[in-house]
């Protein structure tokens, strides 16, 4: 698969230069570039856009003041509407099957699930109405349809999963910061440490089907949860890294370091809600663009959080993290406003002033330029994300993943949260071993589903 | 000519005047509505439970497939288990509920109004999901009822966290909403002659035997009808299972309106959803059919 990838990528230089004589004919390339100077806007006036997005509260207010910049510039009128992460699907394939979905949406990972809604971005970016010439081939890669070259949509930025944790209840606790290579026995450590100290769980959120994805890259080199090309399982069905996180997980939850179901689905996706911003817990997984909303909330109650990797299996072994398209902006197919879409996509993604409002909370950005802008001012918050990010990806192993999750990956996920290791912690098990067969077995079951 | 015309407007204005003619002119928005909100629906849903189907595709003929994959689901049947849990256990306590303060509230005093009132707000708003969120604070983990438990020193204690206790504060949140029951029961008793509570009172009956004696009888069919509409509504229960608990732990609260919705919102089994609802519409129709047939036995009407 990665030779595949090198390949894609060496075709790809090869045709840029390819088109550059062929550009200097036409449309200069970047003539829609927004951040040059004396750029003009396209006139929209008396024209609307409808865009939907998922997420915090943090994020609504930097999306709708970008919103409004976009309007005073083409004089369009934006209808948007924003759920949190749960809601947002249920709406989202309400609009699906009424086939009222907004001109431009947000859109995951799972983009897979939706791809029959999906209008394909590559004639909006060979005219140059979205500008990519500050965007490396790389980054347009972690949201292409790697089975047909379609880009499904423009990435938001690129995040991480990882641990934020609050450094004052682990000296509180005298035990050490996790470090770049800290291990799950240190995480084991900490947690008991810290729970012991303050009698609370020492983490509240934990996100099982990515630690799962994680543990089996970091059990043995060439091992993945899902192939890099999403046609199936790549860990040869060995169980034994899922009943090791099975029984780590379920012990600790078993002696209160880590927060019982019930609080943490009471927490669920709205991470602003998290235990850590109180100063009730120690540690949450999450993912690297969540850190602001997160750490805006923990602000105000005094606290300073820090960014961490996910533990390893061992020390020397892979990372098991991955840099990946935290979501993007897509255009829906059924559109009447399609070029209209495509230039405010354009002003979303690009645009240095819209950015800098933005501030990477939905990503770390994937242009260049707005990113390199943006490291200049960056506020100590943002900086932390940005220093993971990099960390991160000087992991050999961090480009581990499909850049499209596959379409039975919402029901395996779920049954591996509900049924095994909840129902592990509900001793329906003998043994973690035993668990780890059984949800191999539902898995493969699940995928043949799909199938047909 | 002058007669023709007439003759004919006389016919037209038969026809507009007719009965029928103005009944089904006033039903028509019923009628429309009730065909597409109702009837297409469940004509598609039967149609899309023998197909494998997810929103967005073409549905392709599955025959028997999805029903015989049913019995084999073993969270479809913990599903049909905890409604039933759900609705033995909530719709007793919430007819239980809405008679004693109905009851209460029969002595005609001039804030009556306000009370009923106040007892039937919970009604209104106790679907919505604002309520739910309320719910999920006063028993989440860091709510006041649990804290409340916990002094007594169940520690650790949590209804969320818990597969035998989850339930609990469900049940109690669907029971508190007795308004409607509670109003129908109010107005059954004001229909109980007073001169059988006064020949009952001379003849020297206290008041515990009075209520079995009269009041429960001559309230039965009242009783039926409240059984039978909070039955079909328990049996349907979703926002606050989806809301407080998302079904769990571990499916302790996974009611089946949430697991339909769950195969075919999230999974994207839509024809497979479908049949899961057709089967629940059996066993619901089952219970109800059982229900009517044995009240003769013990519903008791005055003519």
């Amino acid at each position: 698969m990665k030779r595949i990838l090198v390949a894609l990528l060496i075709a790809s230089l090869m045709l840029t230069c390819l088109a550059i004589p062929a550009m200097a004919e036409g449309e200069a390339e970047g003539w829609n570039n927004v951040n040059a100077e004396g750029y003009v806007f396209p006139d929209y006036s008396g024209e609307t856009l409808s865009i939907m997005w998922w997420g915090s509260n943090t994020r609504a207010e930097m999306t709708e003041k970008v919103i409004h910049l976009w309007e005073e510039h083409t004089g369009a009128k934006v209808e948007f509407e924003w759920y949190d992460g749960g809601t947002y699907w249920t709406q989202f394939q309400a609009k699906m099957a009424a086939g009222t979905l907004t001109d431009v949406f947000q859109m995951g990972n799972n983009w897979l699930t939706y791809y029959n809604t999906i209008e394909p971005l590559n004639e909006y970016i060979d005219e140059g109405i979205i500008d990519t010439t500050a965007i490396g081939p790389a980054m347009i890669a972690t949201t292409v349809n790697q089975a047909n070259g379609d880009v499904t949509g423009m990435s938001n930025g690129t995040n991480a999963r990882c641990f934020a944790y609050n450094p004052a209840l682990f000296d509180q606790a005298g035990v050490a910061y996790p470090t770049a290579t800290w291990t799950w026995e240190d995480f084991a450590d900490a947690a008991r440490a810290i729970h012991e100290v303050t009698g609370k769980p020492a983490i509240t959120t934990l996100e099982y089907n990515s630690l799962a994805y994680s543990v089996f890259t970091q059990w043995k080199e060439g091992y993945n949860f899902y192939s890099m090309d999403g046609t199936g399982f790549a860990f040869d069905g060995d169980t034994e890294p899922l009943a090791y996180l099975f029984d780590l997980l379920t012990t600790l939850q078993q002696e209160g370091a880590i927060a019982d179901y019930g609080i943490q689905n009471e927490i669920g996706s709205n991470i602003e809600a998290d235990w850590i911003a109180y100063g009730d817990a120690a540690m949450v997984m999450l993912s690297s663009n969540q850190f602001q909303a997160l750490s805006n909330v923990a602000a105000e109650n005094g606290i300073t959080l820090e960014l961490a990797t996910i533990p390893r299996v061992s020390e020397d072994g892979q990372s098991g993290m991955v840099v990946r398209s935290s979501q993007q902006m897509s255009m829906w197919n059924g559109s009447q406003k399609k070029e209209m879409a495509a230039n405010f996509i354009n002003y979303f993604i690009n645009s240095v002033e819209a950015n800098k409002i933005l501030n990477c909370e939905r990503g770390v950005s994937i242009n260049s330029d707005v990113l390199a802008a943006l490291k200049e001012d960056a506020d100590e918050v943002t900086s932390k994300v940005y220093t993971i990010i990099d960390l991160i990806g000087s992991f050999p192993d961090a480009a581990n993943t499909s850049p499209a999750e596959p379409a039975a990956n919402e029901e395996i996920s779920d049954v591996l949260k509900k049924t095994y290791f909840q129902g592990l912690a509900e001793g329906k098990f003998a043994s973690a071993e035993e668990a780890a067969e059984l949800f191999w077995a539902e898995a493969q079951e699940i995928w043949a589903k799909f199938e047909n | 000519m002058q007669a023709t015309k007439r003759r004919f407007g006389k016919s037209a204005g038969g026809f507009l005047n007719s009965d029928n003619t103005v009944g089904y002119l006033f039903a028509i928005p019923f009628i429309i509505s009730f065909l597409l909100m109702t009837i297409i629906p469940m004509a598609l849903s039967f149609y899309y439970s023998f197909c494998n189907y997810w929103i967005g595709s073409v549905p392709t003929w599955f025959g028997i497939e999805n029903f015989y994959e049913l019995m084999h689901d073993a969270t479809f049947g913990n599903s049909l288990l905890v409604t039933l849990q759900y609705v033995v256990i909530g719709v007793p306590l919430k007819l239980v509920f809405a008679l004693l303060i109905a009851m209460l509230l029969t002595k005609p005093t001039r804030a009556q109004g306000f009370y009923r009132a106040v007892y039937y707000i919970p009604s209104l708003i106790g679907g919505s999901v604002a309520v739910a969120l309320v719910w999920k604070q006063l028993f989440g983990s860091r709510g006041p009822v649990v804290n409340l438990i916990r002094t007594f020193g169940a520690e650790s204690f949590n209804f969320f966290g818990s597969t035998t206790w989850a339930f609990l504060p469900l049940v109690l949140c669907n029971a508190w909403q007795f308004g409607s029951s509670m109003l129908i029961f109010a107005s059954g008793l004001k229909q109980i002659p007073k001169d059988y509570y006064e020949a009952s009172e001379i003849d020297g009956a206290n008041v515990v035997r009075r209520f079995f004696s009269i009041t429960l009888p001559c309230l039965s069919p009242i009783i039926l009808f409240n059984l039978i509409m909070q039955l079909i509504s328990g049996f349907m229960t979703f926002t606050q299972a989806q809301i407080i608990t998302d079904g769990g732990p571990n499916y302790a609260t996974n009611y089946i309106a949430l697991n339909i919705f769950k195969e075919g919102f999230a999974y994207q089994h839509m024809g497979y959803a479908c049949a899961q609802s057709w089967i629940m519409l059996i066993i619901m129709a089952a219970i109800t059919g059982l229900i009517f047939k044995t009240s003769s036995h013990w519903t008791y009407y005055e003519n």
